[in-house]
């Protein structure tokens, strides 16, 4: 147990993306660490698929790294690092969709996360709705409830005015509502 | 009252956006219409259970994934042109900001005049400019935004079953504390949390508090437009 409070001073990201691109891998190292959760998991829950999951955090990486002189320091950046993450989950369901719609009885429940250990009804029956909704509805609840973003930081991330953001919200909530009822959850 | 209104009420108290007279209006509907209360507890559950789905932690391979493929990536070397005036004023302020940077702790006792003080705020008396109780999930307390002339600050008395960390973002800039909270603290033991760079621009100051990295809580403070 920690005696007490202790405060953290870290490098914050504008100037580890600065040491970046002075070609500093380290500084990318401590990037990679500090937000490779919260990027799995946003792709985990748009995707539904450990293994999409997986390729989506490591091309957003990558394609943040090799793009990194186009980052503009005005905007935060783990919104952009999102832009790039929910960008890639969207393109990762287009290409998904030859095989099947993305609803629960066809979203790939292969590496539904963890499921087998998870054994949790309620979290099954959150996903199976998650799935049921459009992704431009799905994007905006992974990012305030999975990822915690402020309605700032999902509106810059999305490039979307926060008014759009919140329609878009309570929208997602009124449908996920309306499945869960469907399916007897609540 | 159409439909439409009385869920936009029912949103913008999940979203904590409700003002006083829509808070009252609401309060009225939800006594008045059993519908209104079962359609907000159900957004409310489901809210809760949304925040409350699990993080996954990714495998540890994935790093090592990634930092193996660096080398492949084509990288432009230099600043887009446009961005170099940014770049330097991000850096600027980082740099500002790391040297500037003073967190200090501040405990009260339970008596007048018995404060321990550390940092450079602790000789003037500050001015609360907003405060808020933190009263959601497994924190309690109360966020207080002070102001003196050394600049903004935050003021946190909170009580957590077990170590909470907090993040205060405010005005660009990210502050974090560690292993704040304990089940039963000393009356008014007040943790202070000086926001150096940031000014009086309107703007709202949002905390997040953490278990485990996790968002258990969250409050807005607003620092009113001032010199």
């Amino acid at each position: 147990m920690r005696a007490g409070p202790y405060f953290v001073n870290e490098e914050d990201d504008p100037t580890l993306v600065l040491r970046c691109r002075e070609g500093d891998r380290d500084a990318f190292e401590r990037l990679v660490i500090r937000y490779q959760k919260p990027v799995f998991n946003v792709a985990l829950r748009m995707l539904r698929n450990r293994q999409d999951a997986l390729d989506v955090a490591q091309t957003t990486f990558l394609k943040a790294f090799e793009h990194l002189g186009d980052y503009d320091p005005a905007f935060r950046f783990y919104s952009w690092l999102y832009r790039i993450a929910i960008n890639e989950s969207l393109n990762a369901l287009a290409l998904r969709k030859p095989r099947g719609e993305l609803d629960a009885n066809t979203a790939d429940d292969r590496a539904g996360p963890d499921r087998a250990a998870e054994g949790d009804q309620a979290l099954q029956a959150i996903e199976d709705a998650l799935m049921r909704i459009s992704p431009e509805l799905r994007t905006v609840t992974v990012l305030r409830h999975i990822a915690q973003l402020s309605y700032d930081d999902i509106a810059e991330a999305l490039g979307l005015p926060e008014k759009t953001v919140k329609s878009r919200l309570h929208s997602a909530r009124e449908r996920l509502r309306d499945h869960l009822r469907q399916s007897g959850a609540i | 009252m159409t439909d439409d209104e009385r869920m936009a009420l029912i949103h913008a108290e999940l979203d904590g956006d409700l003002s006083s007279q829509q808070r009252a209006d609401l309060a009225r509907l939800l006594l008045g219409d059993p519908q209104v209360r079962a359609l907000r507890d159900e957004l409310r559950g489901l809210c809760s259970r949304l925040d409350g789905v699990e993080q996954v932690e990714p495998p540890p391979h994935l790093k090592d994934s990634i930092l193996r493929h660096l080398s492949s990536v084509p990288v432009v070397v230099g600043y887009r042109k446009a961005s170099l005036g940014r770049w330097r004023l991000a850096a600027m302020v980082a740099g500002l900001l790391m040297a500037g940077t003073i967190v200090y702790e501040t405990v009260q006792g339970p008596t007048p005049g018995s404060r321990e003080t550390a940092g450079t705020m602790a000789a003037d008396a500050p001015t609360a400019l907003d405060s808020v109780a933190v009263g959601s999930g497994p924190v309690t307390g109360r966020a207080t935004l002070y102001r003196d002339k050394s600049g903004l600050a935050v003021g946190l008395e909170v009580s957590a079953a077990e170590p909470v960390d907090v993040l205060i973002a405010a005005g660009g800039h990210t502050f974090r504390i560690n292993g704040l909270g304990t089940p039963n603290p000393p009356r008014g033991t007040r943790h202070t949390v000086a926001l150096p760079g940031v000014a009086m621009q309107g703007q709202d100051i949002e905390l997040s508090f953490l278990m485990g990295e996790r968002t258990v809580s969250r409050a807005t403070l607003h620092a009113p437009s001032g010199p």
